[in-house]
């Protein structure tokens, strides 16, 4: 028996044994390097799917957050709110964007109203829109927002290294 | 690892840390964390429509008042106003905007009034919103408040 023991113990091991030393390190690093990026945007959004956003090296710093609308070249979405298609008579469009951006403000106000001390209505809009939508487009909707009150336009862009 | 220690002594205060749930734990917040990241950072442009903007009434007037036109066929024209009255048209590159041309003549502004910060940026209606964004970034480079005006 320890005959057998003994040779048994000179026989090269086929075990292998992994290092975790180094790959606790590579963890770590990664862990240090993704929380960094985590949130460094100047706002949170996430945009639906299929919209692409413009990329532009200038932008202004600092972390807004405000109403936020988003448009594409079939939509027009104010936050929550159901999406309006954009193919509408543009009477109709610009009738019902109002409504839309009407109802933001009274929500605003009325949030202001009830804890003047802590929120303030406020004029900032941020759109949200795909680089490919015409002018006349993303001009009808800061018009309608500007006529609700929603006079200070930001606009949200992917910043270029 | 080792926490060091008297190899002398009758009690070894040698250990030995078990990575293995440190592992763990660690593999579990790299997937949500890449899992949950963008990697794309958002930033943010200021502007604002000319008639819209409370802002502007409030500080004295520039001695000019710049409007830089984008024109359907890509052609740039840059209107001023004021102490300095002209209009100069920049042509096409193709299909492309004279973003070039452009610079350098919004900058022979900036040297020649070098008070004004600000232009009114018209495009025509049916410009696509990522070639405003573009020919935006080359006019903040020398004017930062750039604002939306209508065609």
């Amino acid at each position: 028996m320890y005959s057998f023991l003994k040779k048994r113990r000179h026989r090269p091991s086929s075990e292998m044994e992994l290092n975790i030393t180094s790959m606790a390190d590579i963890f770590t690093i990664l862990l240090v390097f993704l929380l960094k990026s985590y949130a460094s945007s100047a706002i949170q959004i996430t945009p639906t799917a299929g919209l692409k956003l413009p990329a532009t090296t200038s932008v202004d710093s600092g972390h807004i957050e405000a109403l936020k609308v988003e448009l594409s070249s079939t939509h027009v979405t104010l936050e929550d709110q159901e999406p309006l298609p954009t193919n509408l008579k543009y009477d109709v469009l610009v009738k019902k964007l109002n409504s839309m951006m009407s109802a933001a403000r009274k929500q605003q106000m009325a949030h202001a109203k009830a804890d003047p001390k802590d929120v303030k209505a406020d004029s900032r809009i941020i759109l949200v829109s795909d680089q490919s939508v015409p002018y006349k487009m993303v001009r009808t909707v800061l018009n309608s927002a500007a006529t609700q009150g929603f006079t200070d336009f930001k606009l949200a862009v992917v910043e270029k290294n | 690892m080792s926490a060091g220690g008297n190899s002398g002594g009758s009690k070894s205060q040698d250990f030995e840390l078990n990575l293995a749930p440190i592992i763990d734990c660690f593999t579990v917040l790299v997937t949500f964390l890449l899992a949950s990241s963008t990697f794309l950072t958002i930033g943010i442009i200021d502007a604002g429509i000319s008639a819209g903007d409370a802002g502007a009434t409030d500080n004295t007037p520039p001695p000019i008042q710049i409007t830089v036109t984008m024109q359907r066929d890509h052609h740039i024209r840059i209107k001023t106003e004021g102490k300095l009255k002209q209009t100069i048209v920049i042509p096409n590159h193709g299909t492309t905007w004279g973003k070039e041309d452009l610079s350098k003549h919004l900058q022979d502004l900036k040297v020649k009034f070098p008070t004004v910060t600000g232009l009114t940026l018209s495009p025509d209606d049916e410009i696509a919103y990522g070639e405003i964004i573009d020919v935006m970034e080359v006019a903040r480079k020398t004017q930062p408040a750039v604002l939306l005006g209508g065609p």
